[in-house]
This record gives structure tokens, C-alpha cells and sequence, in this order.
């Protein structure tokens, strides 16, 4: 323990000191170490005592806290940071339940298959040592059908995950032993469940409690998150259900240091981003510390590895077969192997995408990196928490990359640390999204109003007659049957995702999986692919058959995709005048087209090839006005960026539109143009992520006077003079935030306000 | 496009994929409305019968015939617009006569019809010795071990009640056979064997031919949606007795689940083609649904499965269909079974029973077809 603790030290004695590192520096914070809390567990049921005994385990205040709670009868949403153990806080209370009554049931729901083997080997554990009766399973589309059958008769808890919960839920009357002794859903990682997708879950988490009600039970809810603005708020949101909130943390922590790396911190640039990562990242393995190194794409995961790998055997070639990549795309039983392999510390050093950041288990490590800003605050501290389980300095690592937002947080520490916790917005009043439920529930059991109000509060009685002018559900004497053809589950998506896959072959073997949008980025024709450290060549990209043909080929090079992005408007549904502004919404297309690529050895572009591949066409709904000439004529008088103001004026109302429509910011997009070919003029389209729209940007027309009104304060309120990602920096920009000019944002909202007051 | 008032007074104009539509009702209807048709179409694109875009037409067909020339698919439209003719303004009850039932759960439409049908059975006593000569249905033996039983003068199970080793496990198949369990019996055997072993089928010998009950039903969809008929058959003597039960509405649906159960007793095994994966699940999860009491765990006789191992390489595929074309000839005219649910639906948007009368005589053709099927496999 001590050997890490030095070694730590002795590593940022390397950043402090070293020319190579020290300027680059921008911030070290120290996160200070904390002693224990522990709460009062008094009566513990006796196996599960011994458990914790053998475990030398005492609970935290919050484990204690939680335990006290569900004996109690409440619903819990438990947010104490990662590792802390959250799992504990649950398990104890639902083993001893399980013991106490044995029919007892419960159903843990994660929002990944990863996370579901993860926590399998956790409770197989637990029912071992324990000796309590539960085998737990995973019921999941990886689960053959002949175990199937097995795992309904005799599961005490079943895990699984949202997509599969909701097509198991029709076959619900195959479930009648286990959903009629039903003591506990448990929600982990809930955080994953907002806007469209949170707003999906919410509602499939109504239809389950439905039909508990009609077997006769009624679940406590356990919700498991990152830190949140509005916890509580969101748990009655999700199920429906008031909670008690879970916060008093009792995990000891470790001094942590929190390093902001700048690779441009004098504006110069030597060498790549990726390279000074590579270059951190073999510091760290060298000095002894396990580090996980986490890279913003699945390509980056593998070339750091690559290059580390490479570049080590010279020196230390022993460590060289003990660094390797991780990420989603590899096949289950190679996940396994690398993640026991890093458990059990015969990896050195591991490069993942973010595929490792929710709470699978890979027990402690030392240091992490993460290449560029994660996206959002949570990410940034959910990685960073992968550093210090175990007990000592821990140290994590963020580099900047060559972006706005990055480069923001490298020069604003104090923004990163006290940043205020983000919402998690959830609607169950959208219409798109509530008709679908209804629709599946009546295709469960037959709907009952008013009784069934109760769950579907809002817009169940208007979504079943509407249901019924489509022919798709009756009103009957047993209440209100579906009537559909076909199956309700299929057309009700969870979230937007395309779910053909294609399969990358080498030499008839099967290497890994792909959706669609992936193979058209990183698998065309000519597309170096690297996989576990070996490179690959794509000969082949059949579409029809979603066949991917590779051939190994040890290559330096690597190639980067070249996309186009247009939306074209296929038809205006309506018009809303807001004073002199004209709002349109309608149907557009969003089309992505993938034009050729690049090849680059060692960052430096060596050629560029075209590529003849179909676009990707995207059918959504749209809002969208023509910026008022009056507004261009105003920027431009004040000699300052039109288009800049225009790409800001977008972004920021992206950035307000969530908390109007009850969205996630990523469940909405945005183009902005000055000369759009559909208008003429300069206009800005903002966009449902969702193929054929899911009613948010119809929405914001309802709203668009508030929405701009809130945009206008919360950039001319920011106190950032260039623009930040407070207010016009965008986490997923298609052009890396360029151009961007606030102050000719700022001109235009106001403009814009104007319009509407007219 | 078209011009209307909105709830607030503000005129604007209106487009709806390419369909103009004049709206009345509030602004709140009018988008539920969108949502709706946009659901409707999602589910009509995922339903079984998954329908894909002809190549040189705009026409959407069902996948099934793409693949197979659209002929069939053609054909079938043909006879559905000549049935719609035919039969404008005809009332159901007028053209196929049957009675309302009435029961607890309400009404549906009773159907009988008598077809003359010699059903082959297999009798019990061949059954029996069928079932007690093969020692292989006991754990623990195979080929040598019966053979060195069979030399050492065991010639049948009833010989080894005394065996030390088999002694028990013969007491207890035999306690099977005596009491006619023949659900456990066939469980036996799945076991040991499989399910569709030809032993299987033998069991059948220990049911009186009345005592079997022929089940076919139609569907709207392939899961969780509303039954459109349930089919019954029975044999007695040199006829086959087949009862409908026809929902006129979906809300008749629990009434036919009623009526189904009403010829389930404690003797009866069911027999079906491919019910075992379909018809039996497809109840199960209906009854369910609507919270109606009924076990179907019981002796089921799944003529697909023997007629896999029984015409395996003889037949092109195992569809009903064929089979009944190979052996008893073509039916003269038919709907392809993947159609029924959109002739239903067609019945339902225009009540025009044309439609409902091809799925009617499917279903029958099918249960008559289904008796024949089962009684060659007996033949033997």
C-alpha cells in the first residue's frame, strides 16, 4: 500500500519537476482522504451477519442508512459516489428478506449486459457464502432458450436490462411465480434513464408495476445514481413512487489528486494529443501504478495501446504483455478475460472507451487518464472515481485536448470541481412516448379506466381512443384490448438506436460487432481497424448482407472518416407566428454522408481517398425560422461574426431547450446555415434525435418565446467572455465548436426578442 | 394542404405526410392524432407479416410472397375484392348458419359442421405392447443393455417389476400405463427420447377417438394479439364433428376462450399441427390475459413433429399445406394462412363478412386436413 502511496508521489514529483511535463500542468487538485463512517446495523439476519463477518465488513453510515430504510418499507434512491458500495447498501437488506421469506423475489434492472455479468458474480458470492437459497440469474437476450423455462420456475433474482424487461413483460403470465412474490426492483445506474430514454424507462417501469398489482405484489424501489441536482424528484419520476434519499456517505476515500494536463498550455504543439496521453500513460505503468486510460473513441483505445505496447518493449519489454485495450464491440468471453486480468493485476496498463465507466467491477486501480473532456461533469467524475479503491493516493488525469470546451476547463479548475450536480429530466406526458406504453400495457392485460390512471396519470383515456380510431386497440367488456397486428413491444423502441448489425469477418471468423452508423464510419472500404492490438485492412463493406470483409495487415498508418451532414426539409406541417418571427415545424430529412477519408501516420495526413458509399437518411421532426434580416444587418453594423453568432445562437438554445421540453441535451440536434438551400436565407433547424420524431422540437414551437427569452439571459448572464460551455460551447459540436463568436450571439438573441415582442 | 382554425384562433396551414387532412378538434387531438398514424404504421412494419416495398410498384406486399413472386399474394387480393363483392350487404348469421353463444364471458358465433372422416386410431392393446417392449425408456439402458436383458429372457417391462436394477423404474412406468396417464407417459418418453418419438404418437392408442380434440385456431398477429377463431374437431364414429367459435368483434374473444374450455375435460388429449410452439402457447397467453381459468397440461399430439421423422425427405417442406397436397390433394380455393389477419382486418374496417367467410373455410379446410394428417400417421 505504501509502495503506491509513494509511487504516486513520485509521479507527480515527475510532472512538478520535469521540464518534458511541469509547464503543462495547468492544475492539481487535492480531493483529501476521509476516515470511515459507520453506521448502526443492529439485528442483522444471522447468514447474512456471517457473511459480513467473514468479510471483516462493517456498514458505512449510508449502507446502514439504506438497510434502516428498506426494512422499513421505503423506497430508496441511494447517491453516494462510485465505490462507496451502493451494492452492499442494497444486498444486505434484500438477503436477509430473502431469507426471512422464502418465496421472496427480486429484480435487478442495469442498463447494460455487461454490468448484468458483473454484478452475477457479486450475488453468486453472496448466496454462497451466505447460504441463502436465491439463484440469481441473468435473463437477457444472451440467455438460451433452454435455460429459460429454469430461470422462471426456480429465480429468487433475476437481472436484466431495460430492452429485455420490456418484450418479457408481454409473457408476463410466465413470470407469475416471481412477479407475484416481487419484494424489490432494484435500478441501478438510473442516472443512464433520462430524457427520451429516462421518459421510456419511466413508463415501462409503470407497466411492471401494473402487473405486480394484478399478481398481488408491491415492490420497494432501490434507484442507484450518480450525484444528481434532483434525486428525489427524479426516483418519483422514474417508478412513480416517493423515495428517501440515501446521501450520507461513509466510504473512507483516499487522497486523490486531480491533475488538468494541457498539452497546448503555450499554444505549442509538438506532438499530438493521442501522443502526449501515450506518453502519460507509459509514465504511469512505469512507475508502478495500474492505470486505466479512457479514450473518446474505440479507435483511440486501441492505437494507445498499440503505440504503448510498441514503444515499451524497447525499454521494458516484460511490460509490454501487460498492457491491452478494452472496449464494447469485443466479444463477451475476451471482455471476461481482460477484465480478470486486470483484476487480479497481471495488467499493468488498460486503454477503454468509456464502455468501463459504469460500475463494472475491475477492482483498484491506481491512476486514471482521460484523453479529452468526457462530455459531461458526471462522466469526468464517474471515470476518475475508477482511481483509489483501494487505500492510499490515488491519481487522476485530465487531458486537454484541442477544443473549446476542453481548453475552458484547463484554464477554469474551479468551474470542473464546484460544479453544480446536472438535472436528469424525465417526461411521462409526451405523447409519442405514452401512447406506445399504453398500446404495450393493453397488449399485457386489458386496460381498466379509471383504475389504471393510477400508473398513466396523464393521457392514458385520450391515448387509448386514439389508439382505437387507429384500430389498434378496442374497448371491450374486459376493459380496453389491444387489436394490432403486430407486436406491440417491436414498435416501441426504448431509445433511437439502429439495430441492424454488421459483422467484421477475418478469414471467416468472427472478430466483432458493429450497428450501422459505426460500419459506415469506421469500417469502409480502406479503413485501417485495429483490434487487440493488431491492424486490419477493411477489403470490403457488403451493406446487404452486413458482412464486413478484413484482411491482416501490419500497417503504421491509421484513417479517419470525411462527413457531410445536410438536412433538407421534406415538408412544413405548420407555421406559428411569435410577433413578426415565423416558427415552421415539419418533417425534415437529416442526411450523413460519408465522403471519403484520410489516411495519417502519426497524425500527419499522408493521402486522402473518396469513397462511394450510399447516405445515411434520417427521418425526423424539426423546428425551424429564418433569421430575421434585421438581426444579420445588426451583427454585421457591429463588425462582428454572423455565422458565428448564428452556430452560438443554436448551441445555446440546444442548451435550454431540455429543461422546456423535458429532455437530455444528446436527445436533441442542431444545423445552422447562412445560406440554407431549403430557405435561401440564414436559418437554424433544431432537431428530435429520434427517427420520426418524438414531439420535442414540436414542443419547443408551444414554447419558443420562453425558450429564447431563457437563452438571451443565460448567455448575456454568463460572466465568460469568449463564449464557454456554460452557455455556447456545445459537448457534441460537429464542427469542434468553430466558429463561435458571443457577442454577435448575444446581438441576434436580442434581435430575435424583439421580433417576437413586435 | 388545407387551411383550418386552431383551438386558439390562429389560422395556419396544415400537411400531414403527403395526406391532407381536415382537422376539427383541438390542437392537443391533432398531434395525438400524428403520433397515432405514426404508430399505426410502425406497427404495421414490425407486425409478422412484415411487409416490404415491390420492386417496380409502390405497392407494399407482405414479405412472404416477395420472396416467392407476387402471384400468390396477387391472387389473393383478387379473391378478397370478389368476396367483398359477393357478399355486400349479406349478414353472417344469414349466410353461414350457426348460433349466437352465450356464456359467463358473453357471446360469440357457434359454428358446427359435419365432415365424414374415418379416423385411424391405433388401439391400445398395440399401444401398450409397444410402449412395455422397449426397455430403452428406462434410465440407464441402451441398445447392449437391452439386448443382453431381451438374451437373458426379459421380454417385456411387466418381466422386470422384480430387477434389482430396473425393477424400480419398471414399477413405476407401468403404474403410468395402468392409470392412462398419458400426459406423463408422453413426458416419459420426452425424456428419454423426445417428444416426437413414434412412441409418442402410440400413446395416442390409450384415448377412445372421441376422446381427441383437433385444435386450429387463427390469429391476428403472431403473439399477444386477439384470436380471430378457434377451431375444434372431434371424431365420432365415421364422421368428424368441427366446431367454430368466430369472433364477429375482438371484445367476443374471452366468450371463444369459454366455449374452448367447455370441451376441454378431464380425458381429453389435444392434437394439432405445429401446437406445440403455436396454437397451445397462443391460448395459454389469451386466457391469461383475460384472467380465465383453464389448464391445457395435458397428453398433446403435435402431428408437425411425427411428420417430420415420419416423411422426412419425402416432403418438400412441412407446412399444412403441403402435406395435405401430397397426400389427400390441393385444396380447391384457399387464402395462404399469412393473410388471414389481414382478411380480418379488412372484416373489421368494413364490416363486410366476405372476408371473414375465406378465413372461416381456411380454418375448417385446415382442421379437416389436420384429422386426415394424424390419421395416416397412425396407419402406421
Amino acid at each position: 500500500m505504501r509502495g503506491i502511496s509513494t509511487s504516486v508521489k513520485a509521479v507527480l514529483r515527475i510532472l512538478q519537476s520535469d521540464p518534458a511535463y511541469f509547464n503543462k500542468v495547468e492544475h492539481i487538485e487535492v480531493l483529501p482522504a476521509r476516515e470511515p463512517v459507520y453506521g448502526e446495523a443492529s439485528d442483522i439476519e444471522s447468514k447474512v451477519e456471517a457473511y459480513l463477518q467473514r468479510k471483516t465488513i462493517r456498514l458505512y453510515q449510508h449502507q446502514s442508512d439504506a438497510r434502516k430504510a428498506l426494512r422499513a418499507g421505503k423506497n430508496v434512491v441511494i447517491t453516494t459516489p462510485t465505490a462507496s458500495g451502493k451494492t452492499l447498501a442494497f444486498n444486505v437488506p434484500i438477503f436477509e428478506e430473502l431469507e426471512r421469506d422464502r418465496s421472496a423475489t427480486a429484480l435487478y434492472v442495469f442498463p447494460t449486459k455487461a454490468l448484468a455479468n458483473d454484478q452475477l458474480k457479486v450475488l453468486d458470492e453472496l448466496e454462497r457464502i451466505c447460504g441463502i437459497p436465491v439463484n440469481p440469474s441473468i435473463y437477457d437476450g444472451d440467455t438460451p432458450s433452454h435455460k429459460r423455462p429454469k430461470i422462471r420456475a426456480t429465480a429468487r433474482i433475476v437481472i436484466t436490462n431495460p430492452y429485455e424487461l420490456h418484450h418479457v413483460l408481454p409473457w408476463h403470465y410466465k413470470w407469475q411465480r416471481f412477479l407475484a412474490h416481487l419484494k424489490f426492483i432494484v435500478l441501478d445506474e438510473a442516472h443512464v434513464y433520462r430524457g427520451v430514454f429516462g421518459s421510456n424507462v419511466a413508463l415501462l417501469v409503470r407497466r411492471l408495476r401494473r402487473l405486480c398489482d394484478y399478481y398481488g405484489s408491491h415492490p420497494q424501489f432501490v434507484i442507484s445514481t450518480a450525484t444528481l441536482a434532483n434525486p428525489i424528484e427524479f426516483g418519483e419520476r422514474l417508478t412513480g413512487t416517493t423515495f428517501d434519499l440515501i446521501a450520507r456517505d461513509g466510504s473512507p476515500r483516499d487522497r486523490k489528486y486531480f491533475v488538468l494536463y494541457n498539452p497546448y498550455a503555450n499554444g505549442i504543439r509538438t506532438r499530438s494529443a493521442h501522443r502526449e496521453v501515450e506518453d502519460l500513460f507509459l509514465l504511469f505503468i512505469r512507475n508502478k501504478l495500474q492505470t486505466l486510460c479512457f479514450t473518446p473513441s474505440r479507435k483511440m483505445a486501441e492505437l494507445i495501446a498499440l503505440w504503448a505496447r510498441k514503444d515499451i518493449r524497447e525499454v521494458t519489454p516484460s511490460l509490454a504483455d501487460r498492457i491491452a485495450a478494452y472496449r464494447a464491440g469485443y466479444l463477451p468471453a475476451t471482455r471476461r478475460q481482460i477484465e480478470a486480468r486486470l483484476k487480479s493485476g497481471s495488467l499493468a496498463g488498460i486503454t477503454s472507451t468509456n464502455a468501463l465507466e459504469l460500475g463494472i467491477d475491475i477492482g483498484s486501480l491506481d491512476a486514471v487518464i482521460m484523453a479529452g473532456y468526457p462530455g459531461t461533469i458526471v462522466s469526468t467524475m464517474q471515470q476518475a472515481g475508477r482511481a483509489g479503491r483501494g487505500k492510499g493516493d490515488s491519481l487522476a488525469t485530465l487531458v486537454g485536448f484541442y477544443d473549446p470546451l476542453d481548453q475552458y476547463f484547463m484554464k477554469h479548475p474551479d468551474v470542473l470541481f464546484g460544479w453544480s450536480h446536472e438535472h436528469a429530466i424525465i417526461d411521462i406526458s409526451n405523447e409519442y412516448i405514452t401512447i406506445g406504453h399504453a398500446m404495450c400495457a393493453a397488449a399485457e392485460l386489458p386496460v381498466r379506466l379509471p383504475h389504471d390512471e393510477v400508473y398513466f396519470p396523464k393521457l392514458l383515456a385520450a391515448s387509448l381512443e386514439e389508439l382505437e380510431r387507429q384500430g389498434l386497440a378496442k374497448n371491450t367488456a374486459s376493459g380496453w384490448v389491444y387489436s394490432g397486428t403486430g407486436r406491440a413491444t417491436e414498435a416501441v423502441p426504448l431509445n433511437g438506436l439502429s439495430s441492424q448489425v454488421f459483422k467484421m469477418l477475418y478469414e471467416g471468423r468472427l472478430l466483432e460487432t458493429l450497428d450501422e452508423t459505426r460500419a459506415y464510419r469506421e469500417a469502409h472500404k480502406g479503413a485501417v481497424v485495429l483490434h487487440d492490438g493488431e491492424t486490419y485492412v477493411v477489403e470490403q463493406l457488403n451493406l446487404s448482407a452486413g458482412i464486413i470483409s478484413v484482411n491482416k495487415k501490419d500497417v503504421d498508418f491509421f484513417t479517419e472518416p470525411i462527413k457531410t451532414v445536410e438536412l433538407h426539409i421534406i415538408e412544413e406541417f405548420e407555421t406559428q407566428q411569435k410577433g413578426a418571427l415565423t416558427i415552421s415545424f415539419g418533417a425534415v430529412e437529416v442526411v450523413e454522408q460519408y465522403v471519403g477519408y484520410k489516411t495519417l501516420r502519426y497524425d500527419q495526413v499522408i493521402s486522402a481517398e473518396s469513397l462511394d458509399l450510399p447516405p445515411l437518411r434520417f427521418k425526423t421532426t424539426a423546428l425551424w425560422f429564418i433569421v430575421p434580416e434585421a438581426a444579420v444587418a445588426r451583427v454585421e453594423n457591429k463588425q462582428l461574426d454572423v455565422t458565428g453568432g448564428i452556430h452560438g445562437a443554436e448551441h445555446a438554445l440546444i442548451a435550454v431547450m431540455p429543461l422546456h421540453v423535458m429532455c437530455d441535451r444528446r436527445d436533441i440536434g442542431g444545423v445552422s446555415a447562412m445560406h440554407h438551400p431549403d430557405t435561401g436565407q440564414p436559418t437554424i433547424f433544431i432537431y428530435d434525435g429520434f427517427e420520426g420524431g418524438i414531439g420535442l422540437s414540436e414542443k419547443a414551437v408551444e414554447l419558443f418565446a420562453d425558450i429564447a427569452t431563457m437563452t438571451r439571459e443565460l448567455v448575456g448572464g454568463c460572466s465568460c467572455e469568449v463564449g464557454c460551455p456554460a452557455c455556447i460551447y456545445s459537448p457534441k459540436c460537429g464542427n469542434d465548436n468553430k466558429p463561435l463568436d458571443k457577442e454577435a450571439t448575444i446581438v441576434l438573441l436580442d434581435e430575435l426578442k424583439a421580433q417576437m415582442a413586435a | 394542404m388545407c387551411l383550418s382554425k386552431l383551438a386558439n384562433g390562429v389560422f395556419c396551414t396544415i400537411q400531414r405526410w403527403g395526406r391532407p387532412i381536415v382537422l376539427s378538434e383541438g390542437q392537443d387531438n391533432r398531434k395525438l392524432k400524428r403520433v397515432g398514424e405514426g404508430l399505426r404504421s410502425r406497427v404495421t412494419l414490425t407486425s409478422d407479416v412484415a411487409y416490404k416495398q415491390s420492386a417496380n410498384s409502390s405497392q407494399f406486399i407482405p414479405a412472404l410472397f416477395y420472396t416467392q413472386g407476387q402471384n400468390d399474394y396477387t391472387q389473393a387480393l383478387e379473391l378478397k375484392r370478389a368476396l367483398i363483392k359477393e357478399h355486400e350487404g349479406d349478414v353472417l348469421e344469414e349466410i353461414i348458419p350457426g348460433s349466437e353463444l352465450v356464456n359467463e364471458r358473453g357471446t360469440c358465433y357457434r359454428i358446427e359442421s359435419l365432415e365424414k372422416v374415418r379416423l385411424q386410431t391405433i388401439c391400445s392393446n398395440k399401444a401398450k405392447e409397444s410402449l412395455i417392449s422397449d426397455f430403452k425408456l428406462l434410465f440407464g439402458v441402451r441398445e447392449a443393455t437391452e439386448n443382453a436383458l431381451k438374451d437373458g429372457g426379459y421380454r417385456t417391462i411387466e418381466d422386470l417389476v422384480e430387477h434389482n436394477r430396473f425393477g424400480e423404474q419398471a414399477r413405476r412406468f407401468l403404474e403410468l400405463i395402468e392409470a392412462l396417464d398419458t400426459g406423463e407417459i408422453i413426458e416419459w418418453i420426452g425424456e428419454r427420447f423426445s417428444k416426437s418419438h413414434p412412441l409418442a404418437l402410440h400413446t395416442s392408442g390409450f384415448h377412445t377417438p372421441d376422446e381427441l380434440l383437433f385444435v386450429d385456431i387463427e390469429t391476428l398477429g403472431l403473439f399477444s394479439s386477439p384470436i380471430i377463431i378457434i377451431g375444434l374437431a372431434k371424431s365420432i364414429g365415421e364422421t368428424l364433428n368441427v366446431y367454430q367459435y368466430v369472433l364477429r368483434d375482438v371484445h367476443e374473444e374471452p366468450a371463444a376462450l369459454a366455449a374452448f374450455l367447455s370441451h376441454v375435460d378431464a380425458h381429453c388429449a389435444l392434437v394439432t399441427y405445429n401446437g406445440r410452439t403455436f396454437d397451445v402457447p397462443y391460448l395459454e397467453q389469451r386466457l391469461a390475459y383475460y384472467q380465465i381459468h383453464g389448464d391445457l397440461h395435458r397428453a398433446h399430439f403435435d402431428a408437425l413433429h411425427f411428420a417430420r421423422r415420419k416423411w422426412h425427405g419425402v416432403m418438400p417442406d412441412f407446412r399444412l399445406f403441403t402435406i395435405q397436397k401430397h397426400l389427400l390433394g390441393a385444396r380447391e380455393t384457399d387464402i395462404p394462412g399469412a393473410l388471414v389477419p389481414e382478411f380480418y382486418e379488412t372484416y373489421l374496417r368494413t364490416q363486410n363478412i366476405g372476408p371473414l367467410l375465406a378465413v372461416i373455410e381456411h380454418n375448417r379446410q385446415d382442421l379437416v386436413a389436420l384429422a386426415h394428417i394424424f390419421s395416416k400417421l397412425c396407419e402406421g
